[in-house]
């Protein structure tokens, strides 16, 4: 008698193949040890595509997340790389900017279209981050090469003196940067309503933010991006498994066994990158998901119709 | 007078006791009669077998239970994007139904004449239009139906297969069938219904229908029952078992790491 390759998900109604789940949740694993991001806008689509109804797909992705973000945390805080205090600021804004992000979304579905602003949303957001990215990661990689490190401090900008000139400065050593506790607030607030808007948990939005607009060194924000997506995903799915019943636990633990392996892994490649290296990768990934987006919005798709609560 | 009325009441009995006649004239046996979804489920097979009149063909029919379907509609906005537009809704639709048969439906027309077609061509998966209510505010219920069924096929749960119907010798004016039908593995617990109608000349001559139960057992019928009547305590749990999980595993890659 052969090894069983097959389980039945309960909650999903369908078998999948235990090998095949095992290798989308590594492959996902290390893409989120990486970069940080909880992995949401890959894998969903994917377990989508593998046969799993899409709220049955982002809730069990969600409870996945939350095993893999804990690994990831780990192996981060291990290697210093988590700030809690820049985390635990970024995550109450987040919160708050989430809740406020799904009185918003209800109001837009009550107007109508509500689901053309989000997808418009989303490839806006991931090719305007995607491209930034892209490019300033090389042209900081040129600028190394050819004139070194005392290039990069050619003005102090509007933004910089901005920052300072906010109230209750404080120091956030593991970032290395001193701003006002105002601004992770404020900035996890605006990543909240977007995420909630678009329905992700926002990791891809939060790490460049971290990046470019809190200054804090890429190593660091990758921790620290771990570790709120840990609280955020933990929220998502005890809300999911009891309002909706769209936790598939084994499907979400098979995931997770692959993500974890995987996001070790992840964090350990991660170290061995430059910051621009992993910048201009991460923006890459970004852009080929904005353009797999815009395909689908302009391409005819297969059927003309759509589950309630599909993506 | 009394002749007319001897028609009559003789007339009704004929008519009264056809579809028992009907049903007697077809035997089926499907096995197993209980399908038990455990925990390595991936999908199954029914074994289906009997006796048909000798000159009829054998369709086959695994259906599932009638069911409310609540769609979106597809359409293009400001004609560049396809979105997700106007619900739809779609009722009296089976949620599984796969036709089985030793040939293609039009094979099995032969000189039967257009009533006697409509007949048995509500055996096919564009059959169950007739059935089906559609409630659409913008697509057409023609063209809703058409991407219906082509939604269901993509998913294995509407199919049409050719070929998997045997037939033995005919003797005494009957002939044996089997056949065996495979379920898909995306199969929710609940009544199903393996439905036999033997057609000949393009006309159903008879019918017969046996149930099949389907039931999740052993580990997914526990793990259900915790999602659906304790869903607080199966979320918390899912989460801790989670984190313990991750924290398992960033153990397991620290110990190594250390030496």
């Amino acid at each position: 008698m052969g090894i069983p390759l097959h389980l039945y998900l309960p909650i999903a109604g369908n078998s999948v193949n235990i090998l095949a789940i095992l290798g989308l949740g590594g492959g996902v694993g290390l893409l989120s040890g990486i970069f940080g991001v909880g992995g949401g806008f890959l894998m969903t689509p994917l377990l989508i595509m593998m046969g799993i109804p899409a709220t049955v797909a982002a809730a069990s992705d969600s409870n996945q997340i939350v095993g893999a973000s804990t690994s990831g945390t780990l192996a981060h805080f291990r290697l210093g790389n988590v700030d809690f205090r820049m985390g635990m600021l970024l995550l109450i804004g987040g919160v708050v900017g989430g809740t406020g992000g799904v009185q918003i979304i209800k109001v837009l579905r009550q107007l109508g279209n509500a689901d053309f602003l989000i997808n418009v949303t989303y490839v806006l957001m991931l090719g305007i981050i995607g491209s930034y990215m892209f490019f300033e990661s090389l042209q900081s990689m040129r600028k190394v090469k050819s004139s070194g490190p005392a290039a990069s401090k050619e003005k102090e900008s509007l933004y910089a003196r901005l920052m300072q000139s906010l109230p209750w400065q404080m120091e956030f050593k593991r970032s290395g940067v001193r701003l006002s506790l105002l601004m992770p607030l404020i900035l996890g607030v605006l990543v909240g309503i977007l995420a909630a808007i678009m329905g992700v948990g926002g990791g891809f939005i939060m790490v460049p933010v971290m990046v470019y607009l809190l200054r804090m060194p890429m190593h660091v924000v990758v921790g620290t991006s771990l570790f709120q997506i840990l609280f955020t995903c933990i929220n998502v799915t005890i809300m999911q498994a009891w309002e909706n019943h769209t936790v598939d636990f084994i499907l979400a633990l098979l995931l997770l066994i692959g993500s974890s392996i995987g996001a070790q892994v992840g964090a350990k490649v991660g170290k061995k990158l430059h910051g621009d290296q992993l910048k201009i990768l991460l923006a890459s990934l970004v852009l080929v998901v904005m353009v797999k987006m815009l395909y689908q919005l302009l391409a005819r798709p297969d059927t003309l119709l759509a589950y309630v609560g599909g993506h | 007078m009394k002749k007319s009325r001897l028609f009559a009441a003789s007339l009704i009995f004929l008519l009264a006791s056809a579809p028992a006649i009907a049903q007697d004239s077809v035997q089926m046996t499907v096995t197993p009669g209980l399908l038990h979804i455990g925990t390595f489920y991936d999908g199954t097979s029914l074994h289906v077998e009997g006796t048909v009149p000798a000159e009829s063909q054998v369709v086959l029919r695994f259906v599932g239970a009638s069911c409310e379907l609540h769609m979106r509609e597809r359409g293009k906005v400001l004609g560049v994007m396809w979105m997700n537009l106007d619900s739809l809704i779609f009722r009296g639709v089976p949620s599984v139904c796969l036709v089985s048969s030793a040939l293609a439906f039009d094979k099995l027309a032969g000189s039967g004449g257009p009533e006697q077609q409509e007949d048995f061509k509500s055996l096919e998966l564009s059959g169950i239009q007739a059935e089906a209510q559609v409630e659409s505010n913008g697509l057409d219920r023609r063209v809703a139906f058409e991407e219906f069924l082509k939604l269901k096929r993509g998913e294995g749960l509407y199919r049409e297969m050719v070929g998997n119907v045997a037939y033995g010798p005919a003797s005494n004016g009957r002939k044996t069938f089997e056949a065996d039908i495979p379920i898909p593995s995306r199969l929710t617990p609940g009544a199903y219904q393996v439905e036999l109608a033997a057609i000949s000349q393009g006309k159903i001559i008879a019918r017969t229908q046996q149930p099949v139960t389907v039931d999740l057992v052993g580990f997914p019928a526990l793990l259900s029952r915790l999602a659906f009547d304790h869903a607080a305590l199966y979320g918390v749990l899912a989460t801790v078992i989670a984190i313990l999980a991750g924290l398992a595993i960033g153990m397991v890659f620290q110990s190594k790491g250390a030496h």
